[in-house]
């Protein structure tokens, strides 16, 4: 080896030093990057009679396909829910359609928010269609939209975007892209309801489905203006994706998956340590035939799960199932929908400040239908089935 | 869309062209340079099925990596000048380095490695700040090492450390400062070809008669 000149060596100790830079400097962050679930305990049980109605929410529909909805509640009690619609699943002409229920109990014609040719502008790149909206409503009024955008191919070439709006969905600002997967950021996408975080922020359940299909969590934390994204595994392989996260308490969760084994049980993963691991799956006394479910956590702690039933086709039924002991058991208490050769699917619970629970789900793919119950209607309905 | 990714999306199709611009035409010295640059930045801006080529660039990728551009640029300045920017042994360096990072990130990073560890949380550097360390103390020895062995590679590596801090490209995470699939995927070929040559060398110096030839 030749003699290292007087510079070699300084500039061999700055290379170490600018290896470490970004790290050192994101130590703060890096003390609380896995704050904690935010588990909302005082949210009342809603009104004690029990009720349950349902309504289409976009009843003025001209579209072939509208699916894959999301629904959020704003500060001012609004209710906002959004679906990808078009010609078909991956067309052109599919855009994020949103619509608003005011205090008057009405929902507004829906609007299409992001089209693919906005979309394209937006990010200056290739996208072929859009899919997978989901609403984050931020402490401060702000609503956030994730979504997906497919740049090639089916959903294996789809990646995630996000876009703000200041003024409760009506108009929104430029998307843009979050990088997820070193492999060209291809086949990210969002489906099931965030859990928000302690110090603000969301862990937004996504997967995956390229050459592995497996469930990971998108760490979406303020920084500066906006929100820093990070991601970290759930599961690899090929076998659950689509999880729908519980917060237990402020460090444990349980996550269920959508399973596309072929024995069709859905699986569960518990974390303690505020989902930066999880346990394996474990399959739960649920069937799933590799579809869509949603769940969330009552006011006494039992978690509530929306799923497709076993049924002669796929998706015949959406049903309800209630656990008391953190989702190892399940008792199915209530059909929402059952109708032969026909589709209820992706269904998206959430249950904002009123306590009141609210749904989303699609029907026959073309229908958005929204749902309103309580606990009292679940407990009654729990009752009704044993 | 942050402005300096707006340009790294245009500078790679115009390394790109014009590196293969050089090596098809045959041009070399500066001037063979300049009518290169000439014709591969009017080419990126010429409207390709009505976009020009930053926008196709950008739908395949944003995050080409900065090795990747400091490699595409040592290739053209050494066809230029006719002198020798990278030897041999940095070459290699560049090509065993690609080689490594490729399979310590992408099996895991597609979820086909262990089943949940991912290298790509890793290069976060707020997630999972403590096991970070060694994705940025480890490409920061790796930079320092080859610097001090005098190997010119290791510039390239700490350059694009510092484009990490720097944050210009539209992800935040380290490793695509370090890695793309472009980059890789030449850095196997590269690793394979160097294997390949170095068996072949062994296999024929244990055959003296020289029948290994034929």
């Amino acid at each position: 080896m030749k003699s290292a000149g007087a510079g070699r060596p300084l500039l061999a100790a700055a290379a170490l030093l600018a290896g470490l830079a970004p790290w050192w400097l994101a130590r703060d962050e890096g003390a609380k990057s896995f704050p904690g679930f935010l588990v909302e305990s005082k949210i009342p049980a809603a009104a004690t009679s029990p009720f349950f109605q349902t309504v289409q929410v976009n009843a003025v529909n001209n579209h072939a396909k509208s699916h894959s909805a999301t629904l959020a509640e704003l500060p001012d009690g609004t209710l906002v829910a959004a679906w990808y619609a078009g010609s078909g699943e991956g067309a052109a002409d599919v855009a994020i359609y949103l619509s608003r229920r005011g205090v008057d109990g009405a929902w507004s014609e829906p609007a299409a928010v992001m089209t693919r040719e906005r979309v394209q502008a937006d990010l200056r790149r290739n996208v072929i269609s859009l899919g997978n909206p989901l609403l984050l409503p931020d402490d401060s009024g702000r609503l956030g939209l994730l979504f997906v955008s497919i740049a090639a191919g089916r959903w294996s070439g789809s990646s995630m975007n996000l876009a703000w709006s200041e003024d409760g969905g009506l108009t929104w600002g430029a998307a843009r892209k979050l990088t997820m997967n070193p492999l060209a950021n291809l086949s990210a996408l969002p489906r099931n309801p965030p859990a928000r975080l302690v110090g603000g922020g969301w862990a937004v359940p996504v997967y995956e489905e390229f050459l592995g299909k497996f469930p990971e969590t998108l760490w979406l934390q303020p920084r500066r203006k906006d929100y820093s994204a990070a991601v970290s595994r759930v599961e690899g392989g090929v076998y659950v994706l689509q999880s729908a996260l519980v917060p237990l308490a402020v460090d444990r969760a349980v996550s269920f998956f959508r399973d596309f084994r072929p024995a069709r049980w859905m699986s569960a993963s518990w974390s303690d340590d505020a989902g930066r691991t999880w346990t394996k799956p474990a399959v739960t006394g649920l069937p799933n035939r590799d579809s869509g479910l949603c769940a969330i956590r009552l006011s006494d702690g039992a978690i509530l799960m929306a799923f497709n039933d076993l049924s002669p086709g796929k998706r015949e039924n959406l049903r309800l199932a209630l656990s008391e002991d953190e989702g190892r058991t399940w008792r199915t208490i209530a059909t929402l929908a059952e109708e032969a050769g026909s589709e209820f699917s992706y269904p998206y619970l959430i249950r904002p400040s009123d306590g009141t629970i609210r749904m989303v789900y699609s029907a026959r793919q073309t229908q958005i239908l929204f749902a309103e119950f309580n606990e009292a209607w679940v407990y009654e309905q729990a009752e009704a089935a044993r | 869309m942050k402005e300096t990714v707006i340009v790294w999306t245009a500078l790679v199709p115009f390394l790109l062209l014009l590196c293969f611009g050089q090596r098809l035409s045959g041009l070399t010295g500066v001037s063979g340079l300049a009518l290169a640059a000439v014709v591969s930045a009017a080419a990126v801006w010429f409207p390709w099925f009505g976009h020009p080529l930053p926008f196709w660039s950008a739908s395949l990728s944003a995050n080409f990596s900065v090795i990747m551009v400091a490699l595409l640029v040592v290739g053209i300045l050494d066809r230029a000048r006719g002198t020798v920017v990278f030897r041999p042994a940095d070459w290699h360096a560049a090509w065993i380095f690609g080689a490594v990072a490729s399979i310590l990130l992408y099996p895991s990073a597609l979820g086909l490695g262990p089943r949940n560890f991912d290298a790509y949380a890793l290069g976060w550097p707020w997630l999972f700040w403590g096991q970070s360390l060694w994705i940025f103390g480890g490409a920061g020895f790796v930079a320092a090492l080859l610097i001090w062995r005098g190997n010119r590679f290791g510039y390239v590596v700490f350059l694009a450390m510092l484009g990490s801090a720097a944050g210009f490209q539209e992800s935040d995470n380290f490793w695509d400062y370090l890695l793309d699939p472009v980059y890789a995927t030449v850095s196997l070929l590269a690793v394979l070809r160097m294997l390949w040559r170095r068996l072949i060398a062994q296999f024929r110096s244990r055959d003296p008669s020289g029948k290994a030839d034929r």
